[in-house]
């Protein structure tokens, strides 16, 4: 019975949507029957989420093929591809230590009258191993002798893969990326409501208006549209707006929407505590701090610690001979240097990373821009050791004689919410700004 | 019902040809009649009259090394004295990685485990010889063995060459009767063997060229496609006025001579070609092969030498993701290619944006994890020589473009709905 079900399961298994062309070429190179030779590889190409893993799925299950599939992320160790592989293809656990052996058992274990397939996924990995593999697999037809298939799939195209010695053609299928109406027609399928089509299709379209420019990928949009959808209806459930006044129930979550563009991607927060934070007003923001994406920090230090990450910013994306006039009250006069040294500095400081400076360095700016007066204790030591471990700042080379350098990790933004509470105008200080 | 029977036909034809087209070559090799019969005299000398020879045949990829030497086995086998006498012994050279490997599928090809059992050789040569003296017929001396080694470069590769020294020693020495042939597509392979295996080397070469003439190219072409009696498909002299008739057209011949024959004379492309053509035909649904058909195949199949698979990459990325691209090829070109990181593209990609085009993001989390989509792909690639990526953060790591700057402009302006401020600023650098 059991067997039944998984038969009925695979044979009514949904037909993907608005991949039509690349399931009939598919269909008639991998048409199931046992006696057309399949080609010796095949190469699946396209963007992320564009649906090749989906169409070959349904292809072979459809088709009752007798496949092997292995991810190649999973490539520690040559083993592991063929023990995967020829545990699926023969349905039991052989030890198998090399190409010779796995060649071998496939020849002699696997019928030469049927068809198989072995399908590799990402495999553009497969160039950091030993070249042979990519030999071995491109001709697994020629070396067993076995009507078998090799599919490749792949974001990259065919040329980024070939090693030194070339290889032969593959059958290339091209997957594009969804257009504006094939992803419109997706997601409205996969939105489970009761409403209209031509409800779901006008949200859907808002939402793709706003998104399409930063972000293609299916799952991204499919993520958004959920999230909001319940929100959206919810006038149309309480019987506030009607179905077809699609424009006041798009100004009701307007602003939600602008302010889910700027997490685009990022899942730094769980979509529930997304809701939630949306729902908080500007005014009651904890103290904390937000980063402008609308998540908060979680991360703090005591206090001298904040003084010092601002003393190890500085120290790294200051220039040496400013800090005279920085920091001391009586600095002389500024030098008219050359304008074009200027201008070149400017550009480098903030875009070129930060620059490693001696310990000395900081806690002179440390005790410098600190208020009170504070006495150099182990504390403030400790307290640097602390910051090194959380990898605010870095030691960098192994110095034992000099004393030790640091390079500072920390970006302006973060530095700046952090350092609210100090009250400390960190820009005043900085250079080229 | 005519049309019925029509459609019948051309999925058995698709059948047929595919037989032909794909992997398995045997029973269909055609042209080449010298080397066909130079290599079979070879052979045969070996088996019949007990000579050890040895052979390289040489030539570029896919202009149909194997299929010769297959076909010269089918033809040798077919004689009388072949099946009692003959043992054939195939080493792929992407396999036997090693000796050891190589000389455990030697006693695999020959049948000797059980003679062999758990016997320990002093050296390899031992081995070897061990083997091989160990098949005799009846009371006759041993039998002769034809070895075949593909990949013969990589074996090149092994330690000491011993497995090629031995071989060709013992083809000198005429101990027992083999037959050397090794297939390679590296045409100076010699150049790697070591001096005391060059020396047993017999220095013969059969050099195999692609065609250097266009009708000769054609030709094969319409073999490939034609049918014979043999088929048992019933309409079959209607399918070969059809080739006939579409490869004898003015168009079709400028084609294929301007985009396939000038790029990749192989018989493994042309075979590939015509392999697109036909399930193009079959998924729709056609009966006749025209210039469509062949326009979109040649697409499909021209993955190794033409930049349209970047074209087609770069029209699925985002526009964000284009804007990116742009930054990257202004910054190449005001610095001269030097080594670029994100926190400059990022910069560049903001005085764009104020500007220009308000309505993109400017939030960096989201345009760096574009850009990691981007290094995912390669288009942007990290620096290699640079600082450890552990000392420094990503933003800061210095990368360089791997997108050629005339590809770039090819493709966004083929880019569907491109909005007219992205184009303008892929054209000038300046923002006013």
């Amino acid at each position: 019975l059991h067997c039944l079900i998984h038969f009925i399961q695979r044979k009514m298994s949904k037909r993907p949507l608005c991949r039509d062309n690349e399931i009939d070429r598919l269909s008639v190179i991998l048409d199931g029957n046992n006696k057309t030779i399949l080609p010796r590889t095949i190469f699946l190409q396209g963007s992320a989420d564009t649906g090749k893993s989906l169409v070959l799925r349904y292809i072979l299950e459809t088709r009752d093929y007798n496949y092997a599939t292995f991810h190649c992320v999973e490539l520690a160790d040559i083993r592991l591809v063929f023990e995967k592989i020829l545990f699926q293809l023969l349905g039991s656990v052989t030890k198998c230590e090399n190409v010779a052996e796995f060649i071998a058992i496939l020849s002699n274990s696997l019928d030469p009258q049927k068809a198989y397939v072995v399908w590799l996924e990402e495999s553009e990995r497969l160039r950091s191993t030993d070249y042979h593999l990519i030999q071995v697999f491109c001709r697994l037809q020629d070396l067993t002798g076995l009507n078998i298939c090799c599919i490749w799939e792949s974001r990259m195209d065919w040329a980024k893969l070939l090693p030194i010695r070339d290889l032969p053609s593959p059958v290339v299928i091209h997957f594009p990326q969804y257009s504006k109406s094939e992803v419109r027609e997706i997601i409205v399928s996969l939105l489970s409501s009761k409403r209209s089509m031509q409800f779901l299709l006008d949200y859907v379209s808002l939402v793709q208006g706003l998104f399409f420019t930063t972000a293609r990928s299916l799952p991204e949009l499919l993520h958004v549209s959920k999230l909001h959808f319940s929100d959206y209806s919810q006038p149309v459930e309480d019987g506030i707006y009607e179905e077809t006044e699609t424009k006041k129930l798009w100004s009701n979550i307007e602003k939600k929407m602008t302010k889910c563009m700027s997490t685009v991607y990022l899942r730094e927060i769980a979509s529930n505590q997304m809701k939630t934070l949306q729902t908080i007003q500007d005014g009651e923001l904890p103290a904390e701090g937000k980063t402008p994406s609308g998540t908060s920090i979680t991360m703090e230090v005591p206090f001298y610690s904040k003084f010092l990450l601002i003393a190890a910013y500085l120290a790294s994306y200051n220039p040496q001979r400013t800090d005279k006039r920085f920091f001391m009250k009586h600095h002389g006069k500024q030098r008219k240097t050359s304008q074009s040294i200027k201008s070149k500095e400017k550009f480098n400081n903030q875009l070129t990373g930060p620059k490693p400076f001696p310990l000395e360095r900081m806690l002179a700016i440390f005790y410098n821009i600190v208020e009170e007066r504070v006495n150099p204790s182990a504390n403030i030591y400790c307290q640097i050791n602390s910051l090194a471990r959380l990898q605010f700042i870095t030691l960098v080379g192994s110095d034992q004689i000099d004393q030790p350098k640091y390079k500072c990790n920390v970006t302006l933004d973060f530095l700046r919410t952090l350092a609210k509470p100090l009250n400390f105008d960190i820009t005043k200080y900085l250079y080229g700004q | 019902m005519v049309k019925r029977k029509a459609d019948l036909d051309i999925s058995k034809v698709y059948s047929h040809l595919s037989h032909r087209l794909l992997g398995d070559d045997s029973g269909y090799f055609f042209g080449k009649e010298a080397n066909v019969n130079e290599l079979l005299d070879l052979v045969t000398r070996t088996v019949a009259k007990g000579e050890s020879n040895s052979l390289l045949i040489l030539g570029p990829h896919g202009v149909g090394k194997s299929a010769l030497v297959n076909k010269v086995l089918r033809e040798a086998s077919k004689q009388k004295s072949w099946s009692e006498n003959a043992v054939i012994v195939k080493l792929n050279g992407f396999i036997a990685v090693d000796d050891k490997i190589a000389l455990k599928d030697i006693t695999k090809q020959l049948e000797l485990e059980n003679v062999v059992g758990n016997k320990v050789f002093g050296s390899f040569a031992d081995h070897l010889t061990f083997l091989l003296t160990s098949l005799k017929s009846g009371d006759k001396d041993s039998k002769p063995i034809i070895f075949i080694l593909e990949e013969f470069d990589t074996f090149c590769n092994h330690k000491n060459q011993s497995l090629l020294y031995n071989l060709f020693d013992i083809a000198q020495s005429r101990a027992v009767p083999i037959c050397v042939i090794g297939v390679s597509c590296q045409i100076d392979v010699t150049e790697l063997l070591e001096k005391r295996v060059k020396s047993r080397f017999s220095h013969r070469h059969l050099n195999m060229m692609h065609f250097k003439q266009f009708p000769e190219y054609l030709d094969f072409f319409k073999e490939f496609l034609i049918l014979d009696k043999n088929c048992k498909i019933e309409d079959y002299q209607a399918w070969n006025k059809m080739v006939q008739r579409t490869f004898d057209t003015k168009e079709v011949q400028t084609f294929l001579e301007s985009k396939l024959f000038m790029y990749d004379r192989s018989i493994s492309m042309m075979k590939q070609f015509l392999y697109a053509g036909l399930v193009h035909m079959l998924s729709q649904g056609r009966q006749e092969l025209s210039m469509d058909i062949f326009e979109t195949s040649l697409q499909q199949v021209c993955a190794s030498f033409s930049c349209q698979p970047l074209d087609l990459i770069i029209k699925d990325l985002s526009i964000l993701e284009v804007c990116i691209l742009i930054a990257v090829k202004h910054l190449s070109e005001i610095y001269d290619n030097e080594p670029f990181n994100f926190e400059m593209v990022y910069h560049e990609y903001v005085k764009f944006r104020r500007r220009r085009l308000t309505t993109l993001t400017e939030e960096k989390s989201v345009i760096f994890k574009c850009w990691e989509n981007l290094m995912s792909l390669e288009f942007i690639v990290a620096k290699v020589g640079g600082e450890r990526s552990r000392s420094q953060q990503l933003e800061y790591l210095l990368n360089i473009s791997h997108l050629p700057a005339a590809t770039l402009k090819k493709s966004v302006e083929k880019y569907p709905n491109c909005p007219t401020e992205v184009l303008q600023w892929l054209n000038s650098s300046t923002h006013n």
